[in-house]
């Protein structure tokens, strides 16, 4: 596909998750999948996980693909590796939009994704300041490290500010 | 998950066939050449595969299938929304640049291609495998391409931190359009139908 020539971009891959500090952007596309982006406002450090599923279940794999397990992950690394402080940390959501035409509530695992999203970072007392879940379509969603803005463009739509 | 070197080998071998077959197909539909620039089969890690693909932002139109009997797996026709609007042209036989908005006609353009590949990939590799590969009817999504891709890769990535996939990329002749296909091979049917080739080959 199209190579990325800036530098200064980085991008998260599936049920991955990348942090770096200013001057960088973090970004990535999500369909059902959740993007959770953690972000010090003091330090200018920001963090983006792409979880593909609520709970990991004991299953074998990477701890990144699930909210579960990845959002605790994002936060560990962040404070340990960066040294974001997790007192500053501030939370926007993302995603976890219905991309599978099923009428099944079962099926809806983008609903699924947010819920537990939001209960995880609840228990870990990280306030959630932004988010924009739901829906049928995909997301692209861009972090200015330098700023905490995320840009967030729905498919179809304009980007906005978040 | 692993595939042996020996396997790997043959498939790619299989696949290659099947994509210069697709790639026939593909070009009689649209009365138009398509050349193959892009062909590999490879063991990818999820994370990686999709950081590449979630680097490119266009909007496109992709057709996705599920192939069942012998041999699983997903397959995916991915164009962007331009590039439909000249497949569509080429595929109703009317003068370039007729086609200005996506719609229906469009939808229902990339559908058929994907269609067509599916029909002839699968019975490529049937034909390899001497067994049955049954396409289901295609789904169109219009999405972004990282969307798109990750919709084909969300079942085998959430049990699989690695899949196997097969990526061609198709240039429409004298245009610039770039269709790109994508094949994901359920590992354990297709480890079962390369085994039984070898067993078969060994007798010959």
């Amino acid at each position: 596909m199209l190579p990325v020539v800036d530098k200064n971009i980085i991008t998260v891959g599936v049920g991955d998750l990348k942090i770096d500090k200013s001057p960088k952007t973090i970004k990535t596309s999500l369909g059902s999948c959740m993007g959770v982006v953690l972000y010090d406002n003091k330090n200018k450090i920001g963090g983006m996980l792409h979880l593909m599923l609520a709970k990991c279940n004991d299953r074998a794999g990477k701890l990144s693909k699930y909210a579960d397990t990845g959002i605790p992950l994002l936060v560990d690394l962040m404070v340990n590796k960066t040294n974001a402080n997790k007192k500053m940390l501030t939370a926007k959501i993302f995603g976890g939009a219905k991309m599978f035409n099923i009428n099944s509530e079962l099926f809806d695992i983008g609903k699924s994704n947010a819920a537990e999203t939001k209960t995880i970072l609840e228990k870990m007392n990280i306030r959630i300041v932004a988010s924009k879940t739901g829906g049928t379509k995909g997301y692209q969603i861009s972090l200015d490290t330098e700023t905490g803005v995320v840009r967030c463009r729905v498919f179809g739509g304009q980007a906005e500010e978040y | 998950m692993q595939i042996s070197k020996k396997h790997m080998k043959m498939l790619d071998i299989i696949v290659k066939i099947s994509i210069d077959s697709a790639s026939r197909a593909f070009s009689k539909a649209i009365k138009h050449g398509a050349l193959i620039e892009l062909a590999r089969t490879e063991l990818v890690d999820v994370s990686e595969i999709t950081e590449e693909m979630n680097n490119d932002f266009r909007e496109m139109a992709g057709a996705m299938l599920q192939l069942n009997g012998a041999l699983k797996g997903k397959l995916l026709f991915m164009i962007p929304f331009e590039g439909a609007l000249v497949l569509q042209d080429y595929y109703m036989c009317s003068p370039q640049g007729t086609s200005t908005e996506f719609n229906e006609y469009t939808e229902a353009t990339v559908q058929e291609i994907g269609n067509i590949l599916a029909s002839s990939i699968g019975n490529s590799l049937a034909s390899d495998f001497g067994s049955t590969v049954l396409p289901t009817p295609p789904q169109v999504i219009c999405d972004f391409a990282g969307t798109i891709f990750s919709s084909l890769i969300l079942e085998e990535g959430i049990v699989h931190d690695k899949i196997l996939l097969i990526e061609a990329k198709f240039k429409i002749y004298n245009t610039e359009i770039d269709c790109y296909f994508f094949l994901l091979l359920d590992i354990e049917t297709m480890e079962e139908s390369l085994s039984k080739l070898e067993q078969s080959t060994k007798g010959t």
